[in-house]
């Protein structure tokens, strides 16, 4: 069997270096933690009629389960990277509105 | 943080068994049209029996949704040749 790895590659005005993103140690499986239904529905005792099939054992079916990891490793990372985006936006709009504040003093 | 410059990059690069099993994930990819050009772009090239794809968008949640949906065709078409490669023609009948 041929070992099939996927990778990527991100870059960013911010970042000053690629950064790799790889498919993890493993176990590697098609039930992917991202792209699942939501908690919500599932609580509510509803199923996951479009759930992907098991990995084959065969390449590409490695290949398949890889991908799913990689998925979610991309996922998370960009999801990680949005809320540092927002965290920064609502530091600047603090920061701008402390601003104008001192610049109306510095007027009157 | 977004920018009007498609300055957020994600390349993903996977590998296949054949040039071929590449090329037919790249032609089945390529024809998704992206509907805000001025916002994302993703370009599918192979490199040998690599499948290379590239999303430049201009903030991190647009690259991410994306991707997100190619990989997921991605893991289909996986699946596909994985399932029906090597295997002869069969014609259904009623």
């Amino acid at each position: 069997m041929v070992d099939l790895t996927p990778i990527a590659k991100y870059r960013a005005p911010d970042f000053t270096n690629e950064h790799e993103i790889g498919v993890g140690d493993g176990p590697h499986t098609t039930d992917g933690k991202t792209t699942q239904i939501s908690d919500v529905v599932i609580k509510a005792g509803g199923q996951d009629r479009d759930r992907p099939t098991e990995a084959s054992n065969s390449s590409l079916g490695q290949l398949r389960a890889k991908l799913t990891s990689l998925q979610d490793n991309i996922n998370i990372f960009l999801t990680e990277r949005m809320k540092y985006a927002k965290e920064q936006d609502s530091k600047d709009i603090e920061r701008r509105i402390l601003d104008d504040g001192v610049d109306e003093d510095e007027s009157d | 943080m977004a920018s009007t410059a498609l300055s957020y990059q994600l390349e993903i690069n996977v590998p296949f068994e054949s040039a071929k099993q590449a090329t037919i994930a790249c032609n089945t990819l390529s024809p998704d049209p992206i509907l805000k050009k001025d916002e994302l772009t993703v370009d599918y090239t192979t490199s040998g029996s690599n499948l290379i794809c590239l999303f430049q968008g201009v903030s991190d949640r647009v690259i991410r949704v994306a991707i997100s949906n190619v990989l997921d065709n991605l893991k289909t078409i996986v699946e596909c040749i994985d399932e029906f490669e090597g295997k002869e023609d069969h014609i259904f009948s009623k």
